[in-house]
C-alpha cells in the first residue's frame, strides 16, 4: 500500500524539481512561482500520507520499534542541524543543550528523531520572534526531552485535544501555518512504545514546552 | 565516456534518472529487473551501478550481493536506492554490499551530486 501511494507523489516531485532545476531548459520567470508551489504541495502531501501510513500501521499493532544503542548528542544534533535554515530564516534562536555525561541510550533513534523534528517543527513554526530550545536531561535511568519555545502558546481549553488526530487547535491555524494534524498523534504513539509519556505545559501568549520521557535504555 | 547502470522497474523513475544524466557526461544503461541487471552488468561493467531494492525476479538486495561475488563487479560502486526510509532495508542493502544507499522519495538533484561524488564525471 505504501509503496502504491508513495511512488507517483515520489514522481511528480522529482519531474517538477527537475523542470525548477532547468534540467529541461530555462523557466520563465512568471512559471517559477507556480513551479515552486507545486512542490510545496506535493511535499505537504507526501508528509500527509507518509504520517498517515505510520498512523495506520501503529493502529494495526504492525509497527515494531528498531531498538538500539544510539547517541542522545547525535540524534539531537542531527535534528539542530536539520532545522537550523528554517529556524535562522525565521530570525528565531535555535538551541540544542545536551549534558556532556548522558550514557549511550537504548531506543528506536530513528522515531526519537521523527518525534523531535515533530515538536520543534511545530515550535518553530508557532513562534514568530525568540527562541525555540531542544534540552535534554537525564535521571535516574530517564531520558528527559524538553522542546520549548516562545509562541503563541495553547489555551487550556485545547489541551486536551491536541495529542487526537487531526486537531490542530482551529482550522484557521492549519491554514496559517500549514502542518498535517497529525504530527503529536504520531508522536505520542512512538513515545508510548518507548514505554514513555509526553505532556505539554502552555500559557497563550508566553510560549510552549512540549516534554517526553523515555527510558534512558529501553529493553527489548 | 563513464557508464551507469539503473536497474529500476518503474518507468517513470527512469525517466527522471535519464532526464537527469541528459545533460552531463554520464552515459546511461538500464535494466529492468533483478535478474536482467545482473546480467547487464556482467555485460557491460558500468562505472556505478544505481540499484532499487524493489524489483521484480531478484531483489535489489540479492542482485547486489550477487555481483559482490563475481569479480568482474566485486569493486564497482553500487548505490542502493532504498525503498522508504526506517524500513531496515538500508542495513540489509549495506551488508549485501552496497557502498552506499539513498532513500526514496530522495531529490533527483540530490541523487546527482551523490553519483558525482562515487564517480566524479571527469
Amino acid at each position: 500500500m505504501s509503496h502504491e501511494l508513495r511512488t507517483p507523489l515520489n514522481a511528480i516531485l522529482g519531474f517538477n524539481e527537475m523542470l525548477l532545476g532547468e534540467v529541461y531548459g530555462a523557466v520563465p520567470k512568471d512559471m517559477q512561482e507556480p513551479l515552486t508551489d507545486i512542490q510545496t504541495s506535493g511535499k505537504h502531501l507526501l508528509r500527509l500520507i507518509n504520517n498517515v501510513l505510520d498512523l495506520a500501521k501503529i493502529e494495526a499493532g504492525r509497527m515494531e520499534l528498531a531498538l538500539g544503542d544510539y547517541s542522545v548528542h547525535d540524534t539531537v544534533g542531527s535534528v539542530h542541524a536539520t532545522l537550523r535554515l528554517l529556524a535562522a530564516d525565521k530570525g528565531l534562536e535555535f538551541v540544542a543543550s545536551v549534558p556532556d555525561d548522558i550514557p549511550l541510550a537504548c531506543g528506536d533513534a530513528g522515531r526519537i528523531t521523527q518525534c523531535l523534528m515533530n515538536l520543534a517543527g511545530n515550535s518553530l513554526k508557532f513562534t514568530k520572534e525568540g527562541r525555540v530550545e531542544i534540552a535534554v536531561a537525564q535521571r535516574n535511568g530517564t531520558l528527559t526531552y524538553r522542546v520549548s519555545d516562545t509562541g503563541i502558546g495553547i489555551p487550556p481549553e485545547k489541551i486536551g485535544n491536541l495529542f487526537t488526530e487531526f486537531k490542530q487547535t482551529d482550522a484557521t491555524i492549519a491554514s496559517e501555518y500549514g502542518g498535517t494534524g497529525l504530527g503529536l498523534s504520531i508522536s505520542k504513539k512512538f513515545v508510548e512504545m518507548h514505554g514513555g509519556r509526553i505532556w505539554v505545559e502552555s500559557e497563550v501568549g508566553k510560549g510552549s514546552a512540549f516534554i517526553f520521557e523515555i527510558p534512558l535504555r529501553v529493553n527489548s | 565516456m563513464k557508464t551507469i547502470l539503473y536497474v529500476e522497474d518503474n518507468e517513470m523513475n527512469r525517466k527522471i534518472v535519464r532526464a537527469m544524466l541528459k545533460n552531463t557526461q554520464y552515459q546511461l544503461v538500464e535494466a529492468f529487473d533483478g535478474e536482467a541487471g545482473v546480467a547487464k552488468a556482467l555485460e557491460v561493467k558500468p562505472d556505478l551501478i544505481l540499484m532499487d531494492v524493489q524489483l521484480p525476479k531478484m531483489s535489489g538486495i540479492d542482485a547486489t550481493r550477487k555481483l559482490r561475488a563475481e569479480a568482474a563487479t566485486a569493486q564497482t560502486p553500487i548505490l542502493v536506492i532504498t525503498s522508504f526510509a526506517l524500513s531496515g532495508d538500508e542495513q540489509k542493502a549495506l551488508e549485501a554490499g552496497a557502498t552506499g544507499y539513498l532513500a526514496k522519495p530522495y531529490s533527483p538533484m540530490d541523487l546527482l551530486g551523490r553519483i558525482r561524488k562515487l564517480l566524479p564525471e571527469t
